[in-house]
């Protein structure tokens, strides 16, 4: 199993909280949406948590998916 | 294990042991309910809302749902099946008239009562309407998305508007209504339009509005304004007289609070809250009731009371609690990302090597050298490092010399 994050496009208001949060895992691209640009791992599994927890808008989700 | 009997607890004469009502079903309301439940609340939540719609956000409606470009599931904020997910129950079209804090109990103007052991208020504003433009043809304002249909429903190409008021929600209005050719004249109280972002980087916003064809006026207030048969006519305050087909007052919003009696000051002033935005033994605020009028700053708050009701303290909570404000405005294609409280009469640096004419750049606002605030202008990609910047008292020259060191430029 492992997990993947996906950000809503059309939910993300560009606040960036998540960049904060897990700065090797967010990124904003140059239309100010947060994009995903790392793999959840065990070491950042909390911060992914974290970051689909904090945001503002509700626009990261975390799957699982079958590895 | 509370269970469905609480529901009706809520109800008449019987209060509920654990039962909260949110007044206000917008984007405060609706955060706390999500909050409420995501921290694990499992106790009874009414949602009472004057709105016959569902809960529907905001700045959509003078940008995209305005333009047209976004319809209306861009402005949902939920479903019916996530209300019933949140095992909510969703009253709407009721507004609260009052409230008895002794009895715990409101009052509707349906007739109803509703009992709470708890109650948020979260019934945000309504735009300040002048006298001078309740006669005019049209909705006169722009808050909800009955007027945003009714703005949309009266311009076409050619049509003459005229905006009054050069906040964020009346120069967002001009760009949209110019980007879809529409004859927009823009009466402004100061020199400039977002006068709050400063002289220098309001000044690069209002001549952007005026290159893309908007005809800012500045010192204009109207006085008077009469409808006639080719539309409106307005008197301002130095004797001169403009004709529009149209006319809109955006001249800021007002918090929502006649219902709260003691609870809100006097002559319309916002709900006082703490920090954890409780005002009462129990009774908490949330949004734009307690005068903040920003998005992201009513769901802060919308966070903080739901877990201050539940007593959760953790470090969600405190980072809440400290989150640096943020706003933001799109002005045409441009997005406006703010930080912070900085004051109109802050000095602005931009960040090295950022050019502020060029519509692209950032820059932090400084008072006797601390950093008060920062504004990114379709700079998103620096967001996350100024967020930090302003997360403890910070010298200006901390933050510049930050800047060159990581090699930041425009
Ligand atoms: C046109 C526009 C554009 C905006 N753009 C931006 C932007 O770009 N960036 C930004 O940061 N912010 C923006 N804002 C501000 C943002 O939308 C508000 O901060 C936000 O809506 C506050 O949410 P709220 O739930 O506190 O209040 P509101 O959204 O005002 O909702 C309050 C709700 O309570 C209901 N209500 C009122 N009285 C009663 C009563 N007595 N009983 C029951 N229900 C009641 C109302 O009908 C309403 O549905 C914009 C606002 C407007 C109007």
């Amino acid at each position: 199993m492992s997990q993947q994050l996906h950000v809503d496009e059309n939910k993300c208001a560009g606040h960036a909280l998540c960049t904060v949060i897990a700065p090797d895992l967010f990124e904003m691209d140059d239309r100010g949406k947060a994009i995903v640009i790392g793999q959840v791992d065990d070491a950042n599994l909390a911060e992914a948590e974290e970051a689909v927890a904090e945001c503002p808008a509700l626009a990261i989700a975390m799957t699982s998916s079958g590895s | 294990m509370p269970g469905a009997g609480h529901r009706h607890d809520l109800v008449g004469l019987v209060s509920g042991r654990d039962g909260v009502l949110v007044v206000g079903a917008s984007l405060a309301g609706l955060r706390t309910v999500h909050e409420l439940r995501t921290c694990g609340f499992d106790g009874a939540i009414r949602l009472l809302g004057g709105e016959q719609t569902l809960p529907y956000d905001r700045p959509p409606l003078s940008k995209g749902y305005l333009a047209g470009t976004v319809g209306t599931e861009a402005v949902q904020l939920t479903s019916e099946e996530e209300l019933r997910s949140l095992d909510v129950e969703f009253v709407r079209g009721v507004h609260a008239r009052s409230i008895d804090l002794d009895a715990r109990r409101v009052s509707c103007d349906d007739g109803t009562d509703l009992a709470f052991d708890r109650l948020v208020a979260a019934t945000g504003g309504h735009a300040v309407t002048p006298q001078w433009v309740r006669d005019l043809p049209g909705p006169g304002v722009l808050r909800t998305v009955e007027d945003a249909d009714g703005l949309r429903g009266l311009v076409r190409p050619g049509t003459r508007v005229v905006i009054v008021g050069g906040g964020f929600v009346g120069s967002e209005v001009a760009a949209t209504l110019c980007s879809a050719g529409v004859r927009v004249t823009l009466l402004v109280d100061g020199d400039v339009v977002l006068g709050r972002l400063g002289p220098r980087v309001a000044g690069v916003f209002t001549d952007l509005l005026r290159r893309r064809g908007v005809e800012v006026r500045s010192h204009a207030t109207v006085i008077d304004a009469t409808p006639d048969e080719s539309g409106v006519h307005l008197v301002l305050a130095d004797g001169t007289t403009l004709e529009g087909d149209l006319a809109l007052a955006a001249v800021g919003s007002a918090p929502t609070t006649a219902w709260l009696g003691e609870l809100a000051g006097p002559h319309a002033a916002p709900m006082t809250v703490d920090r954890h935005g409780r005002a009462h033994e129990r009774v908490w605020g949330a949004g734009d009731v307690t005068g903040t009028g920003h998005w992201a700053e009513a769901v802060r708050q919308a966070r903080v009371a739901a877990r201050s009701i539940v007593g959760r303290e953790d470090r969600t909570t405190h980072r809440l609690l400290d989150e640096v404000p943020y706003a933001w405005t799109d002005q045409f294609e441009v997005k406006v990302q703010t930080l912070g409280r900085p004051a109109a009469t802050d000095t602005f640096h931009p960040l090295p090597g950022h050019d502020v004419g060029s519509l692209c750049f950032s820059g932090v606002y400084s008072r006797a050298g601390q950093v008060t605030g920062a504004v990114m202008a379709d700079r998103p990609q620096d967001l996350a490092r100024m967020r930090r910047h302003l997360a403890a008292p910070t010298r200006v020259s901390a933050v510049l010399d930050d800047a060159v060191a990581s090699g930041e430029s425009a």
